[in-house]
Order: C-alpha cells, then structure tokens, then sequence
C-alpha cells in the first residue's frame, strides 16, 4: 500500500467513524440527573443549616462557660449584708480616724469576702520550718 | 431561589447533557456506565458550585470531569471483571445490541485502543473537539494530540483489516 492509497485509507475511517452512530441519551436521563441534583442542592443546604445551628450553640455555650467562670470575679453583689459591711466600716472609721471612710469600707469588704472562703489548713504554718539540727539545740 | 438554581441545572444540562453523555459512552463503551458518569458530573458541579464563578469554559470542565468519571467507572468495571462478572464484555455486547457488522467492527476496534488513543477518538468525534482544544483538554501539546490521533487511526485501520 503507498502513501496515497494510505492516506485514502485514513480518510475513509475518518468518514466511517463521523458517520457512526451516536446513540442519545435516554429521556429519562435528564430527570434522574435533576432529581439527583435537587438532592444533593437539598442536602448541601441542610448540611449549612445545621452547621449554622451547631456553630450558634457552641457559641452559646461557651459564653455561657465564661460567664459563670468569671461570674465571682466580677460580681457587683460583694456581699450579702451591705447594711452589716457599712456599720462595720463606720466602727472602723471611728476607731482608726487615720483610715477613710471608702478605705474602712473597703477593708470591711475584704475581711466580709475572705471570711466565705473554703476552710483551707494551712500546712505551712504548721510545719515548723526550723532546721533539724537548731531544734535539738 | 431553589426554581432558579433548578432552571440553572436544566439548562446546563440541556445544553451539554448528549454531548458528555456521546463521550462518556465512547470512552467506558456501555450507555448504562455513561449515564452513571454523566450524573457524576453534574453531581461534581453542584459539590463545586461555589468555586464555578471561576470557571472561564464549562464545557471543557464538565468533559474534564467526566474524563475523571469514566476513568473511575472504567476502574470498577475492570475490578468487577477480575471478580469473574464480566461485566465489560456484556456491557460492549448490549451497547451492539443492533450487531450491524460494519458498526459492530468498527466498535470492536476502538474498544480494542489503548484508552489515550480512545479518548482521543471520542473527543474529536464524539465530543467535535479540536486538536487545540483537545490538547488543552489533556494537557498535552497540540501537536502530541494530533500524533496520537494519527496513531490511533491507524491501529484502528489494522484492527479492521
């Protein structure tokens, strides 16, 4: 076979496979594929509803956490008997005229806070910190 | 909202459904395996929609993506055959159910190309690519597309001698 009757060769195919033919899709293709896409719209859109939702309530209870973490720090409620803590700091201020008024106050309020803290033992104080060897002398 | 985006889908798919689904077939040589990878690719799109903006040629991304498809089909296909289904020569034989002997050769030939060379094939005839778009398509050189083509036609001219 030469070039030329090769070439007519090639073309030849080329015309057959031009010319062969192509089956169209099946009508019902192009619902499935819609259905399909629908779908898959449907549950993408749920996916970031719910996302939304769960992102919200982490926030939620995260601020709720902080919130009641830092609640005895910022307190404006200081105690429960203010009427107490004010007679208390007027003695005060009576007996040391050198403390202000809002220092005496304020000392009050201090002792009032530390007084319902935890009962703590103080390990520390009662290990007698002096060395072995001053003792025994 | 939701009847646009419908709209939206159906005119795509309108538009290129026959084209991917004339590929697709060509490439996996069975219309039940094209469908599956035409609805793979439209399923690719909606998963992207976000980063479609981007896309300057959709018609080059949707037979990009059905390239992928068919080459995971195709995959399957050759899994499930090892299995001992013959999955691959029952589907060739009910895609020629006409068995007209010219056509029933001619397909017989191509299924018997290596698949760059298939492909080759069915993107320019069944997809009516060119050689520059193909090139692009495969991300090859122009003229490699165009070599390839030549080989191909002249295997499938042995394969029906």
């Amino acid at each position: 076979m030469n070039n030329a009757d090769w070439s007519e060769a090639l073309n030849d195919l080329e015309r057959r496979l031009a010319a062969r033919a192509r089956p169209e899709p099946d009508p019902a293709l192009r619902e499935r594929v819609l259905k399909a896409l629908s779908r898959e719209v449907q549950a993408a859109n749920r996916e970031s509803s719910w996302n939304f939702v769960v992102g919200l309530a982490a926030v939620f209870f995260f601020g709720a956490n902080l919130t009641m973490s830092s609640a005895p720090l910022v307190s404006g409620n200081l105690t429960d008997d203010p009427e107490g803590v004010a007679t208390a700091a007027r003695r005060l201020h009576a007996l040391v005229p050198e403390i202000t008024a809002e220092a005496a106050h304020a000392e009050i309020l201090m002792a009032s806070s530390s007084s319902r803290l935890p009962m703590v033992p103080n390990i520390a104080a009662a290990i007698d910190s002096t060395p072995l060897r001053e003792r025994r002398e | 909202m939701k009847v646009d985006q419908d709209q939206h889908f159906a005119a795509l798919y309108d538009e290129y459904g026959s084209l991917l689904f004339r590929v697709g077939r060509a490439l996996l040589g069975s219309g039940a395996d094209a469908e599956d990878a035409v609805q793979s690719v439209f399923l690719s799109l909606v998963r992207s929609r976000k980063s479609l903006s981007g896309i300057a040629d959709i018609r080059a991304y949707l037979l990009s993506a059905l390239r992928h498809a068919a080459a995971r089909i195709a995959s399957r296909r050759t899994k499930e055959s090892r299995l001992g289904q013959q999955a691959a020569r029952s589907t060739l034989e009910s895609a020629l159910s006409l068995r007209q002997d010219d056509a029933f050769d001619l397909e017989k030939a191509l299924r018997s190309l290596p698949p760059d060379q298939r492909e080759i094939i069915a993107l320019k005839f069944d997809g009516g690519l060119t050689f520059a778009e193909i090139a692009t398509l495969l991300n090859i050189n122009p003229n490699t597309a165009a070599s390839r083509y030549r080989y191909a036609l002249e295997k499938l001219r042995a394969a029906l001698q």
